[in-house]
């Protein structure tokens, strides 16, 4: 990889990088730190990219995505980091500001499932770009999508009822 | 209304509420950050790390413990005993008495 392609890379691919180390990790510092780590991955060895399994951009949110998972067991090294089935209770949503709230909601979503929501809904990856770059099957990143989604329609209930509320009304 | 209609807008009420959280545009310093980190190969000398199995760091740990141990053992200290020649010295004033 040449310093121009290099560059090249880094200027198209590292806001949605960042974007999903920020979301993933809910801390500015952090997402930086993936960033760089990502990328110094990609300089270090470029051989590890092949353009006919996926694009670049899948590539380097796989990377990114262990760096985020790295810091998540180095943070809690008791927790396995299986599918988690569990049920996320509901907070006082409509006590905070929405963004806020959204915010809290998804860091609330297990490491799996938030990280196949965000894919999904926020940098609108097709389901088999996610499945390659997180390295899981199709049925198990659709089965950890629908769960995430039921977990948030869970949590953000009071704001979707008066969202519902506000457009019945209309 | 089908009941998919109601899922559908279900998703739709919850994909308008995601985009309240916005994140934050990337900072301009992880170009510098990025860009630098990758020419200065040395930088590993600082701040890299290395893993080393516990048996190895042990063993390392012992063999500076030990030549520690023998560095600042005084010199001779074992050395077997033995009776150094000492010169002969006439302290007698008389001459020819030694």
């Amino acid at each position: 990889m040449t310093d121009a392609d290099f560059r090249d890379a880094f200027h198209r691919h590292k806001d949605v990088v960042y974007r999903f180390a920020y979301r993933m990790t809910g801390a500015e510092p952090v997402a930086e730190d993936i960033v760089q780590d990502c990328f110094a991955a990609l300089w270090r060895k470029p051989e590890a990219f092949d353009s006919g399994r996926g694009s670049l951009r899948a590539f380097l949110l796989g990377i990114a995505r262990n760096l985020v998972l790295k810091h998540w067991r180095s943070r809690r090294p008791q927790e396995e980091l299986g599918e988690d089935t569990s049920i996320c209770e509901p907070f006082d949503a409509a006590a905070l500001e929405r963004g806020e709230a959204v915010k809290k909601a998804v860091l609330l979503l297990p490491p799996l499932q938030r990280e196949a929501l965000i894919l999904a809904e926020y940098e609108e990856m097709p389901l088999e770009d996610i499945s390659r770059a997180t390295g899981a099957e199709l049925a198990a990143v659709k089965s950890r999508l629908h769960r995430a989604r039921v977990n948030l329609r869970r949590m953000l209930a009071p704001l979707m009822q008066s969202k519902g509320t506000l457009n019945a009304t209309k | 209304m089908q009941p998919n209609d109601d899922f559908r807008n279900d998703d739709a009420q919850l994909r308008d509420l995601l985009e309240d959280w916005r994140a934050p545009q990337t900072p301009l310093s992880i170009e510098r950050r990025v860009l630098a980190s990758r020419q200065v190969w040395w930088r590993f000398l600082l701040r890299g790390h290395i893993r080393v199995p516990v048996p190895v760091a042990c063993c390392l740990v012992a063999l500076m413990v030990f030549a520690a141990w023998r560095s600042m053992r005084p010199e001779g200290a074992s050395a077997p005993c033995s009776i150094a020649e000492q010169p002969m010295v006439c302290t007698s004033a008389i001459p020819g008495a030694c």
